[in-house]
């Protein structure tokens, strides 16, 4: 999925919305493969549905949805025309593999969303994959070259960060529900 | 969605080579499986791909039309296509993962197998520990249906191990998949 995107991480908002999040796996798309919608406030919590993470490929449908399952939520305010939030897995995967400059913030946009959808999906994720994605990101936020992370700088292995990228998609993706 | 085999089509891969449908369930609560795909059998099992990428399908009736526009390369003798040979209902697989039971569905598997299946078409590196783990469940339940008396008594694999592995699976699987 070719990122397009108008920003990078968002800042820490002022006041709860709900915000659009695209989901990209198959770096031949030219569009998301998913969409999501994730609530912020003081914590970030997805959009769910009989306690699974709700995801649709028509982002039209996102205010419907909200509307749907938001539970006592859908009257905080929605920026939901375009992505807001991004979780690139094939472009962080890319990266986490091959190096690179990361100059759009994949690594640590993926990884963000991923840490806020595993949590939400219950699943434990475990001490050591917490440290491993938690560097990660710490370091992209404030570095685009994930080429050092791997070479000098980080203290985990690319088989170690993509293996932990493919656990954690995989536990979202078992408590997910496609709408 | 249910986990067991309801084709009545007899393999016979010794002689004959088949186009057959696989289902997959993610979410137990939906009556249907949540996606499909194509597996050529024959003298080795092949997914059906396209640039490389494993393809999955939401309406099964579209099986043939996926195998004439990209499977052309893989003649078979038969289409096995109209219902689902092969069964990977993850969500049933890691409920007995969790919880145990007896997977009279053999689901656990289904499951294991067409995983191990796919992550070797996904080109992703499995390291051995996972591979030994879901060798270990799959050798087990081909012989035995009671997966509560792998967890608690002879099985040498957690239940934490085995759905770490699952889901590690699922993982590589889906970041090199594409829905048609």
């Amino acid at each position: 999925m070719p990122l397009d995107k108008p920003s990078t991480t968002p800042v820490v908002p002022a006041t709860k919305c709900w915000r659009l999040l695209a989901v990209g796996l198959d770096p031949d798309r030219s569009t998301p493969d998913f969409y999501g919608v994730m609530h912020e406030g003081e914590r970030d919590v997805p959009l769910t549905a009989d306690g699974r993470i709700v995801f649709f490929v028509d982002p039209a449908r996102a205010l419907a949805l909200i509307q749907q399952h938001g539970g006592a939520l859908p009257a905080d305010p929605a920026d939901v025309a375009k992505p807001t939030l991004w979780c690139d897995v094939a472009q962080a995967l890319h990266f986490l593999s091959a190096g690179g400059i990361d100059t759009q913030a994949s690594v640590v946009d993926a990884v963000n969303v991923l840490l806020d959808l595993v949590k939400a999906s219950g699943a434990e994720l475990d001490e050591r994959r917490r440290l491993v994605l938690h560097s990660i990101a710490n370091y992209c936020t404030m570095n685009k070259d994930i080429t050092r992370y791997l070479e000098e700088e980080g203290g985990y292995s690319s088989d170690e960060l993509v293996n932990t990228i493919l656990w954690c998609v995989g536990a979202v993706v078992v408590m997910s529900r496609m709408l | 969605m249910s986990s067991k085999k309801s084709s009545d089509t007899p393999r016979d891969p010794a002689s004959e080579t088949y186009w057959r449908l696989l289902a997959i369930g993610i979410d137990p609560d939906k009556s249907k499986p949540d996606l499909y795909g194509l597996i050529f059998e024959g003298e080795h099992d092949v997914q059906l791909m396209l640039e490389g990428r494993i393809v999955f399908f939401t309406d099964p009736a579209r099986a043939g039309e996926l195998i004439d526009r990209y499977g052309a390369p893989l003649i078979a003798d038969r289409r096995d296509i109209e219902k689902p040979f092969f069964w990977c209902d993850v969500a049933q697989a890691l409920y007995f993962l969790s919880v145990g039971g007896i997977d009279t569905g053999a689901s656990v598997l289904g499951a294991v197998n067409a995983l191990l299946d796919l992550v070797k078409a996904a080109g992703a590196p499995i390291i051995d520990s996972r591979r030994n783990a879901l060798h270990a469940i799959a050798g087990y339940c081909t012989m035995s249906k009671d997966v509560t008396k792998y967890l608690e008594e002879e099985g040498d694999y957690s239940s934490r191990e085995l759905i770490d592995a699952v889901l590690w699976c699922v993982g590589a699987v889906v970041v090199k998949a594409r829905i048609l």
